[in-house]
């Protein structure tokens, strides 16, 4: 697990920097992309070996995965694992393929002192298969590195739904 | 056409799939199973403080669990004596009053009715006491586990439980400080009977398959899973323990040394398990000890399964909102005791499978929400085959022993067909004299 915790970080007092965040949004863009067009093995070349990938439950949206029960709590490891069964068919949750959108928008960006930018964004998945379509409306908040062909790497992706509960969803099988 | 076929002779065993679709079906299974139960309501540790409370449905109705200033447990109808309002909509919180804003009655967490406004009007009969919130017929705990009864005329719930306790007493003897069920819920859905989910959630026979994904990560993890699925000198076994509940579990011989169905423990993690694992043997014994640290599926008729992968126990209540649709409502049961490095992998280990983004619950569901949508077809294709291992002497795991046990007596309540048992029914034995116990093992 990566030693800096996305929940930990405060509500940034400054407004976002405006340079940055159109950088960062376009960057969320290219992430949308690659999920949208199940090109996830590329998508998961954008995290750094040290990251994390956090759902905290409908419940507890502030949750520290420490004490607290989460949705997701994947390290490099796990995420990876994930990634492979999506890609190779036997997450049969989503085999066939579900047809996504991930929608982005509400991108604020922040530069910290170390070098590493924070990241707030909105979004909004529409996952459809067979009859149903769930929609999941959620926020990120992110710390991306510079670096990596993308132009930034994922350090930590921590998205948290806006969502009471998750039905008549029943499940998060695609990625947020 | 009836609902269950025990052909014992065959044996053959078959669940009419009319069961999970039909909605005349549905009412009557509110009517003789859920209205004549026990059923989960919550765990103590939920409810820590006196105040502190937590609603959720119960048996399809919304209740609020508190306890009152003497810490006792109550449970009340969530729904105001006045005129009906539901009282409290917040999942949970923390308060000395409980207050309906409709009229502005309010009521303590004992349940009286202590204000309301303009009280004069009323004359000079009125009693607060007829105003109290409503309570469920019964409720009682074991262990910390909570439930209610909708109706008098039952069985105490021990006498309920029957041989469950014992199982319960596996969860409940893990922490010597007691257990716990961390923050956070997993509320979801499945669209699907509800039946399927009591199947489900003791089916030792779908795990390679069904949760192939999980079984390559635990390897890719450097896991021996051969060391988990060896059969040890009690392998996992299926039980019935008597008026529905069921269990599959076993003393693997290892004590919970890495054996489960988790990602290894690092060497402090082991040790630390180790050593809980060696005071418990001296606490209630070697061979109980053992069963503690391995792992185990219990459901509880009708609708609450407990599971044990060895680091990772879910606690999971579930109800029909329609014949095709369930909500499920589950938590994390903990040790209150855990070092920081066991309560990391417990964690982790717990979501990895479980909850609906683990890397093995969202393929259940979707099990679950196929098996549905083929039972479209139920007037053409009309039978559930549950026979595996109605043949054999010795009922593994991957048996299906433990869903004909739910069936039988769903079919006892729903029909009045009456089923022998296929096997012995495990009373209450405490903790000696288990099946399978290392010490009483050829
Ligand atoms: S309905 Fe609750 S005060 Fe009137
Ligand atoms: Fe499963």
């Amino acid at each position: 697990m990566s030693t800096r915790n996305e929940s930990a970080v405060a509500a940034p007092a400054q407004m976002a920097d405006a340079e940055l965040s159109r950088e960062v949004e376009l960057f969320l863009y290219h992430d949308a992309l690659l999920l949208d067009e199940w090109r996830l093995r590329e998508w998961f070349a954008l995290f750094t070996p040290d990251c994390e990938y956090l759902i905290p439950t409908t419940d507890r949206p502030d949750g520290d995965p420490e004490h607290d029960l989460f949705f997701v709590r994947d390290d490099w490891f796990l995420l990876s694992q994930r990634v492979d069964a999506l890609v190779d068919g036997t997450a049969w949750t989503e085999s066939p393929h579900s047809i996504t959108k991930h929608m982005v928008n509400n991108v604020m960006a922040w530069l910290d002192p170390d070098g590493s930018v924070a990241i707030r964004a909105n979004f909004v998945v529409y996952r459809s298969a067979l009859s149903t379509v769930d929609v999941y409306p959620g926020s990120y908040r992110m710390r991306l590195l510079r670096g990596g062909p993308a132009g930034f790497e994922i350090q930590s992706r921590r998205c948290t739904l806006a969502l009471a509960q998750l039905r008549p969803h029943g499940r998060v099988s695609v990625i947020l | 056409m009836p609902y269950v076929i025990d052909d014992r002779e065959t044996p053959r065993f078959r669940v009419a799939r009319s069961t999970m679709v039909d909605a005349a079906i549905l009412e009557e299974e509110r009517r003789n199973i859920f209205d004549k139960s026990w059923l989960f309501v919550g765990h103590e540790s939920e409810i820590d403080n006196p105040h502190d409370f937590r609603t959720r449905n119960v048996g399809g109705r919304p209740i609020i669990f508190t306890r009152n200033a003497d810490r006792e447990v109550r449970v009340f109808v969530n729904s105001c004596p006045h005129r009906g309002m539901q009282i409290e909509t917040r999942g949970e919180g923390h308060g000395r009053f409980l207050k309906c804003f409709y009229h502005g009655w309010s009521f303590n967490t004992s349940g009286d009715l202590v204000a309301i406004p303009g009280e004069d009007s009323y004359g000079e009969n009125f009693d607060r006491h007829n105003l109290c919130l409503v309570r469920p017929a019964k409720v009682e705990s074991y262990r910390g586990f909570v439930f209610l009864s909708w109706t008098n005329d039952i069985a105490d719930l021990q006498t309920y439980l029957a041989g469950a306790t014992d199982i319960l007493d596996l969860f409940a003897d893990q922490s010597e400080l007691g257990m716990q069920i961390i923050g956070g819920s997993h509320l979801y859905s499945v669209q699907a009977n509800w039946k399927l989910l009591s199947e489900n959630s003791a089916d030792g026979y779908h795990a390679l398959t069904t949760h192939h994904r999980y079984l390559v990560m635990l390897k890719e993890s450097g896991k021996d899973l051969s060391k988990v699925f060896a059969a040890g000198p009690a392998p996992f076994m299926g039980y019935d323990l008597g008026n529905g509940h069921a269990v599959i579990g076993g003393a693997d011989g290892t004590g919970g040394g890495n054996s489960g169905l988790g990602r290894d423990l690092s060497g402090d993690g082991l040790l630390q398990q180790m050593k809980r694992r060696d005071r418990f043997a001296e606490l209630y014994g070697a061979d109980w000890a053992n069963r503690m640290f391995s792992g185990r599926n219990l459901v509880i008729f009708p609708n609450l399964a407990v599971i044990d992968l060895i680091m990772g126990i879910t606690l999971r209540t579930y109800y029909p909102v329609a014949p095709g649709y369930m909500e499920v409502s589950a938590w994390s049961l903990q040790p209150k005791d855990d070092d920081p490095e066991l309560r990391r992998m417990r964690q982790e280990n717990f979501l990895t499978f479980w909850g609906p983004a683990g890397l093995a619950t969202p393929d259940d569901v979707e099990a679950l929400q196929r098996c549905q949508r083929g039972f479209a077809a139920h007037d053409v294709a009309p039978w559930n085959d549950i026979s595996r291992g109605m043949a054999s002497e010795r009922k593994i795991f991957t048996d299906e022993l433990q869903m004909r046990v739910f069936w039988r007596e769903w079919d006892r309540r729903m029909t009045g067909t009456e089923h022998a048992p296929e096997t012995p029914q495990l009373g209450k034995r405490g903790r000696v004299g288990w099946p399978g116990q290392l010490s009483s093992t050829p």
